[in-house]
């Protein structure tokens, strides 16, 4: 009996090994997708108009098998996907601008994965990436369905049927069910690698799910009543798609609230060298053998770090490791440091000098700058504008 | 959340193994301005569910109002089943859109009923608006908030209707009957939205109709029903796509002012085409005159343009008989009053009314000092071409224009001021309370009080 016991631990012990080794490949089965945003520029091997992207090899080598899928039965969406990929893109370097980390990305090439080995590590700045991308394949897949350009979402007008609200005057008879698709397919698409197996794989399934999240949410209803002298004798109703800063804006509130999260408690007993581990269900590598249904796949509850703090709740950010620091170039992961960015001498904040440079110190240049000034509106409708030579002080980090 | 780490600084691992990769080019991407809503999202969550929600609500009113004309028409119906038949009609409707006050119109219209049959002695002028006076008070206090601010310009409708009557009654002691009486406050045609319209309209709805053939009337409803709409997508959506949500103070309390009139245009426009529908003459089918209010000469001209039979009826029985006994100054008052206890007793409209009130009077008797002064036609009310007794007019000089044109905007800031309380917060379903009212006019610094304190100032010490 014993020696089942020892045997069992040991089983344990090599298969968390191994899952320590393969950590970096399973980060990255399901966000290769993210180098769809570069897929069709110019720059690339094969030069490709958008309409061509489908057949595009570049794009089908970043996609999965069940993505080629839904890409396939779903025409359309792949734009979309590319569309949302790329506003993801531009959102997370202007949220972090003004930071060491600004979200930097590399030149796509097979097998390398977009925004560079930073998302090997379980850090804030990775689960950022993960929620802001698949924030935005859902706000981009809603937007596209309202545009009808994607046909296998279409508005069936007669299943919206509300419950009945208490003033009884009032039913949506819009088009509410784009949010739902775009939560939905990108839940099919953006999901695919992740099984939620271990731990990484949970923080990624959690963020993803706290970006759709934040979208649905800041979908809105709005109302207004009419009737004689401001009176509500008729009131009618709209929705209002959000725009994509605000959800920018407050994905970056989470990011600096980010939780730290841990295993959860049944990998702790595990690591007692207690061998009792079948009923542990969702951790460890045998859970995976006996198979995640899709249910629980999003079922589970992370566990924080420190345990005086609340759980992590559904639009949280949650992250596993510290963030490395990124002052000085690390080409492990892929990080380049901040050696030439632009700083603020003014500031006092992580834009400013003292701290974009990490303490190097920095130069400071005057260059002229050509600018468009002195616009005027012509009617109608041309804006002509003059060009200004203007003197600027820039700061670098040396 | 988690405050153990220093969100900024990243120093706690700093080894790592220094390793070759090809170092790749990076990407400039260039920041897109703050994205709008396109125009198809527009239509798709805004124009689209708006105008179909509001035709699929609005559609059993004008089936109804159908069946009213062909009663009112039909020459086989006496004229007492004709009123039966319009109380049936003004029931459902009521029962459809607004049951929650159909008992309290029904006691109402009962109580104002038998205190017509008051003697004349027991009974002075300010007994007529007791009853209705009771009921919107008694409504205020024990409806629930959301119900009553539903109901309220049903309620006020008929109770405008029952004064009327009661001062025409006491004026030429002449009794209506009761079906003609209940017939004319349930009349389904403006029972909903309004307007009110007198007794003597309703009771020869079914005399003109059959002498008041248009060949065109069809087109009208159409013209009417199809402005209607476009003020509902306005006040809607087009306002907050125009305008956006991180504009000037100004541009936003102009953009909620314009969507609450717009939105009053709809209700109006809605009623115009009922009561073309319903077969009452094209004169009384004006109700608004939006241009007249968008570009307004002076706020008198406003406020007699914003509804204009409330107005008439302002006028007749309340300014009129009051500027005997009050002069002037208190017949204003008195009549901004009445109009503000009609509202319901409510904080926010009050305050507007009188703030109205208050400006109108000013406003009027200053330019017709300044116009005395000058000899132009700077005062309130428009002079007639061929009746101006001024020397000086818009068309022989500039500087009247350019006074008006002045003023013009001055009611144009007044009205951003006073209408952009009625948005879209969560109170408008429960009425505005007293304190949204002062927090919105003190973002705005009470300016448009101030100006007109500074206007008063003006015209008292030129008097």
């Amino acid at each position: 009996m014993r020696l089942w016991v020892v045997i069992g631990a040991l089983a344990v012990a090599i298969n968390a090994s191994i899952a320590e080794i393969t950590r970096n490949k399973n980060r990255g089965r399901g966000s290769m997708w993210w180098g769809i945003a570069k897929a069709g520029e110019p720059n690339n091997f094969l030069p490709m108009s958008p309409a061509s992207l489908h057949m595009d090899p570049t794009v089908y080598a970043t996609l999965r098998r069940k993505q080629r899928r839904l890409a396939r039965e779903n025409p359309g969406v792949l734009m979309a996907v590319a569309r949302g990929a790329n506003q993801a893109i531009v959102e997370c370097q202007h949220q972090f601008r003004n930071r060491r980390w600004n979200c930097s990305t590399k030149n796509f090439l097979r097998g390398k994965n977009l925004f560079g080995r930073i998302v090997d590590r379980g850090c804030r700045e990775t689960a950022f990436i993960y929620a802001i991308t698949s924030a935005s394949v859902t706000h981009s897949i809603a937007r596209a369905c309202s545009e009808g350009s994607i046909q296998s979402c279409s508005c069936d007008y007669t299943h919206q049927s509300r419950p009945p609200s208490t003033t009884r005057d009032w039913e949506w008879g819009g088009c509410s069910d784009n949010i739902g698709y775009g939560f939905k397919f990108s839940r099919e698409f953006v999901d695919t690698g992740e099984r939620g197996r271990n731990l990484r794989e949970k923080m990624n399934l959690h963020n993803n799910e706290a970006g759709r999240a934040h979208v649905s949410s800041e979908m809105r209803q709005e109302c207004k009543c009419h009737g004689m002298s401001g009176s509500c004798t008729v009131k009618t109703c709209w929705m209002r798609l959000p725009n994509f800063r605000v959800v920018g804006d407050n994905l970056k509130d989470r990011f600096d609230g980010a939780s730290r999260v841990m295993v959860s408690n049944s990998d702790r007993v595990r690591g007692n060298g207690n061998a009792i581990v079948s009923n542990s269900a969702s951790n460890s590598v045998h859970g995976h053998r006996e198979g995640l249904g899709r249910r629980h796949r999003y079922n589970f509850q992370l566990k924080p770090y420190n345990p005086e703090h609340k759980p992590p709740g559904p639009k949280d950010l949650v992250y596993l490791e510290p963030s490395p620091p990124f002052c000085e170039k690390n080409p492990k992961l892929g990080i380049l440091g901040t050696h030439g960015r632009q700083c603020n001498d003014t500031s006092i904040g992580v834009d400013g000098c003292d701290l974009m440079c990490c303490g190097r110190g920095y130069k400071t240049q005057e260059v002229t700058v050509v600018e468009r000034c002195a616009c005027t509106f012509h009617w109608c409708c041309e804006v002509k504008c003059q060009l200004c030579r203007i003197k600027k002080t820039v700061h670098t980090c040396l | 959340m988690d405050n153990v780490e220093i969100p900024i600084f990243y120093d706690d691992e700093p080894d790592f193994m220094e390793h070759d990769y090809l170092q790749d080019v990076e990407y400039e991407y260039e920041y897109e301005d703050v994205e709008r809503e396109t125009l198809f999202e527009l239509y798709q969550y805004c124009l689209r569910p708006t105008i179909y929600d509001t035709v699929l609500y609005l559609l059993p009113l004008f089936i109804s109002t159908i069946i009213f004309r062909l009663c009112a028409y039909s020459q086989h119906i006496s004229h007492k089943t004709f009123h039966i038949l319009s109380i049936l009609i003004g029931i459902c409707n009521i029962y459809r859109y607004v049951a929650e006050c159909l008992y309290t119109l029904l006691i109402l219209c009962t109580i104002s009923y038998v205190t017509l049959h008051i003697p004349k002695r027991y009974c002075k002028y300010v007994g007529i608006f007791l009853p209705s006076l009771f009921v919107i008070t008694y409504c205020e206090f024990s409806m629930p908030s959301i119900i009553w601010h539903k109901v309220r310009g049903v309620v006020m409708t008929v109770a405008m209707k029952t004064i009327s009557v009661g001062i025409d009654k006491f004026d030429t002691n002449d009794l209506p009957n009761i079906y003609a009486y209940m017939g004319y406050m349930f009349c389904s045609v403006t029972c909903l939205f309004g307007p009110w319209i007198s007794f003597k309209d309703y009771i020869s709805i079914r005399y003109v109709a059959n002498q008041f053939k248009d060949k065109w009337w069809i087109l009208y409803i159409i013209q009417y029903a199809l402005l209607s709409f476009l003020f509902l997508s306005i006040s809607n959506c087009w306002a907050q796509w125009i305008i956006n949500d991180t504009s000037w103070k100004w541009l936003l309390a102009y953009k909620d002012a314009l969507s609450f009139r717009m939105s009053h245009y709809f209700i109006s426009y809605i009623a115009s085409s009922l009561l073309l529908l319903g077969g009452f003459p094209f004169a009384l089918s004006t109700i608004v005159k939006p241009l007249q209010i968008e570009l307004p000469h002076s706020l008198v001209h406003v406020v007699i343009c914003w509804n204009v039979p409330m107005h008439f009826w302002l006028k007749t029985y309340i300014f009129r008989p009051s500027i005997k006994y009050l002069g002037k100054f208190g017949a204003v008052t008195m009549t901004y009053l009445t109009s503000a206890l009609l509202h319901g007793l409510n904080f926010q409209l009050a305050a507007v009314l009188l703030s109205l009130g208050f400006y109108t009077y000013i406003e009027f008797q200053l330019r017709s000092l300044l116009a005395n002064i000058f000899d132009a036609c700077i005062a309130s009310k428009k002079c007639i071409k061929a009746k101006c007794t001024h020397t000086y007019n818009t068309h022989n000089s500039w500087w009247v224009f350019l006074t008006n044109v002045m003023f013009s905007g001055l009611s144009i800031f007044h009205l951003a001021y006073l209408g952009l309380m009625f948005d879209t917060s969560e109170l408008q379903e429960t009425g505005y309370s007293y304190i949204h009212t002062i927090e919105k006019w003190s973002q705005l610094g009470f300016a448009s009080h101030w100006v007109v304190f500074a206007t008063y100032c003006i015209y008292f010490l030129m008097r």
